[in-house]
């Protein structure tokens, strides 16, 4: 046993050193990155040298670079995820027709029908008034204005949310394109017997990001393989891996996230959009009747079945041919009808209801459903923060320690120097003594 | 835990922004005047305001109306008063005649009547906004006019109906409003009219035939408490309105107490809200700039 071979002792030591401050400074780099778990390296006692005296060790090795990661952990958050994600983008589309409907407000519909009959009792108290008649069948006109308007308003919502799920059913199927190139990519690097920390980094991205689409169940394997499958309300459908099936055909099947979610909001959207329907059209065929007591034919067109959107003041009264029904015309002060009008707002619709509070109640229904989802999302958001806290607390880079590390490598790297130092002194000495 | 500077950041971040996100709401409600801006807001709530909006609505169009009425009996009024007159005046031409011997004085005393007849006609005529009062539902009919009989003495001929004209004071609540021309015009249940009785005088008259004066004076008085009926109904009625203009105003302070209490912020409560709430965020503001102290590297330098 030479000097020489502890001048090599020496070398690996700053080797080791060198690995380290490269493993910290990588860390301190990508601190803010997305996705980025903290390196942590790890060294080992290099092999023993018999001398005859005992066994001496020949410095260190690095074992290797590997994540600081809890995969379990990563499983929750993405339950979580999809979860969030489902409530999330069904609030987003209920939020615009809350915007749409403009409750409470003096210009949206539940005052123009208000407005509206009032003005049929004052028409019923004044039934000779030109004006008055006038006037009513303006807030007629307004009130069907305001109809129209809000069932496009729900339709053209219905619209944009299938053109949305579509736009959201594309982008996972890029990830799971991705997912499954990356998959390969891994398995050719660890069969090689490095371990792919970057690509890694890059699949649990891409995981995540799937996973606001669909509720996951990711299976790792030893040899960083994996596959993902998407829970639906049938059995696990596999995405990656396996044999697996294309995200477009199951689509209606899943359990959470975004499609689900935008699902779930069209279908809702779609009941309020049939309840509007069906008071709308209970309400305007009401109209009908009282209007045409006495031959004074309808008062409304629309289509049945949609009733909302088609709704329109037949053109004969909009032209004059036919006057509002407001009583026997051979009597202009006979406002009996017109109070038939007035009636509605008393319960006297022929469902046995008041047309302001059915017309409430439909509101109340579209309030209660974001504000359940509101609180449902506060939670959520709660559960997943914590979650997140802990991956953080677990994979996230502390620039302290990375500092501490960066100064304790430092010190490494310097006493390794050192001990070349002293070697080589001692080279010297010994070459001396021929001088 | 451990804990790293990212965590930190975040957890930071996401207060600074609760803690804005309260102090702009609370500011919004001061600004605005209102909790509400959306029906999520609380949607039970809101339907209630929404409710009482409607009412509120309705409330004024019944006040309204009450108002219209009001001046319409008033108008009603002061034309049966003028009836009224009209015929304590035909009474008193009539009585002079009961001592007059010349039978000039009783021509002079029928043209007089004659006369009288037309006012009579005239404030049966009464209109109000261009609807005549007294014609039942056909308000664009004159209700009475005097057309002469076979012997040029004037007879009064009604026209119009006697349906009732109604007005929506409350909710479900509609009472009628005119008084119908045949109750003016006829009492004892329809057989004598203002017009025979009228008529009958001035033939009379013209007749030089004074025994039937005294029952013509006492028609004439019957038609006078006739027309005085009408007269108290028309008072009840305006009673009854004020009453329920009165419950109506009540009502609707009532509605706008409930409405404001709400609908509307309380101005005190959300500024010191307002207050605390920026307090807090003032806070964390001054948290967060010290964070970038809190570092490994800040001592090291």
């Amino acid at each position: 046993m030479g000097l020489n071979s502890a001048l090599y002792t020496a070398i690996t030591g700053l080797n080791a050193a060198t690995y380290g401050i490269n493993t910290s400074s990588n860390n301190i780099a990508n601190a803010n990155v997305k996705g980025y778990s903290r390196r942590s390296i790890s060294f080992s006692s290099a092999g023993y040298i018999d001398t005859g005296v005992g066994y001496i060790g020949s410095g260190v090795k690095v074992d290797g670079v590997t994540r600081v990661k809890d995969v379990f952990l990563d499983g929750q958050i993405r339950d979580e995820v999809a979860k969030l994600n489902s409530a999330n983008t069904q609030k987003a589309s209920l939020d615009y027709v809350e915007s749409f409907l403009n409750e409470p407000s003096d210009s949206a519909l539940s005052s123009q029908m208000s407005n509206m009959l009032n003005e049929f009792s004052k028409l019923a108290n004044d039934p000779s008034s030109g004006t008055l008649k006038e006037s009513t069948l303006q807030k007629v006109q307004m009130f069907t204005t305001s109809v129209n308007y809000t069932a496009k308003g729900y339709k053209t919502t219905l619209a944009d949310n299938n053109q949305i799920e579509a736009n959201y059913v594309t982008r996972a199927e890029e990830i799971i394109t991705d997912l499954q190139e990356l998959n390969n990519s891994i398995a050719t690097i660890t069969s090689n017997g490095s371990t792919p920390n970057e690509l890694m980094d890059r699949r649990d991205v891409l995981i995540d990001e799937l996973s606001q689409y669909a509720h996951l169940e990711v299976t790792i394997n030893d040899d960083e393989s994996f596959t993902i499958s998407a829970k639906t309300t049938g059995a696990d459908q596999p995405l990656v891996g396996g044999t697996p099936v294309a995200f477009n055909t199951i689509k209606d099947d899943l359990t959470e996230g975004k499609v689900k979610g935008i699902q779930d909001a069209n279908t809702k959207i779609q009941g309020y959009l049939d309840d509007f329907d069906s008071f709308v059209e209970t309400l305007a065929t009401d109209m009908n009747t009282i209007q045409g007591n006495n031959g004074g034919g309808v008062m409304f067109t629309f289509t049945a079945g949609d009733a909302a959107e088609t709704l329109t003041v037949h053109s004969d009264l909009i032209d004059g041919t036919r006057p509002i029904n407001v009583g026997n015309p051979a009597n202009p002060s006979d406002g009996s009808n017109a109070f038939l009008f007035a009636d509605l707002r008393a319960g006297n619709m022929s469902n046995g209801k008041n047309a302001q509070d059915q017309y409430n109640e439909l509101l109340v229904n579209v309030g209660t459903d974001i504000s359940n989802l509101d609180s449902d999302i506060t939670t959520r958001e709660a559960v997943l923060n914590q979650l997140e806290q802990r991956k953080e607390s677990i994979s996230g880079v502390s620039i302290d320690e990375e500092t501490v590390d960066l100064m304790t490598f430092q010190q490494a790297y310097e006493a390794n120097a050192r001990v070349m130092n002293v070697v080589q002194e001692m080279m010297d000495t010994l070459l001396g003594i021929f001088r | 835990m451990r804990i790293t500077q990212k965590m930190v950041m975040k957890n930071q971040t996401k207060l600074l922004s609760r803690n804005l996100n309260n102090a702009s709401k609370s500011i919004s409600q001061i600004s605005s005047g209102k909790k509400y801006t959306k029906i999520s807001d609380n949607p039970v709530e809101i339907a209630k305001a929404l409710s009482i909006k409607a009412k509120m609505g309705s409330n004024e169009v019944y006040d309204n109306n009450i108002k219209l009425a009001v001046s319409e009996n008033d108008t009603a009024e002061l034309a049966i008063l003028e009836v009224n007159s009209t015929l304590q005046r035909i009474r008193e031409v009539l009585s002079t005649t009961k001592v007059a011997e010349n039978v000039d004085t009783f021509e002079q005393a029928a043209v007089e009547i004659e006369q009288l007849a037309g006012n009579l006609v005239d404030h049966l005529n009464i209109s109000f906004a261009d609807n005549y009062l007294f014609s039942g539902t056909e308000t664009d009919t004159k209700p009475f006019s005097i057309v002469a009989d076979g012997s040029g003495n004037p007879t009064i001929v009604k026209a119009g109906n006697d349906d009732a004209i109604q007005v929506e004071i409350a909710d479900g609540v509609k009472i009628d409003k005119n008084i119908t021309g045949t109750s003016l015009f006829t009492y004892d249940g329809g057989t004598t009219t203002l017009s025979t009785t009228i008529n009958n005088i001035i033939t009379d008259l013209r007749n030089d035939d004074k025994s039937n004066v005294s029952t013509h004076i006492n028609q004439l008085n019957q038609h006078e408490s006739n027309v005085l009926t009408g007269l108290a109904k028309i008072g009840a009625r305006t009673e009854r309105y004020e009453n329920m203009q009165d419950t109506h105003t009540n009502f609707t302070f009532k509605l706008q107490d409930r409405l404001s209490e709400i609908e509307d912020t309380d101005i005190d409560k959300a500024y010191i809200e307002y207050t605390s709430y920026q307090m807090a965020y003032e806070a964390s503001i001054a948290a967060v700039s010290k964070l970038n102290e809190l570092s490994l590297l800040s001592i090291l330098r």
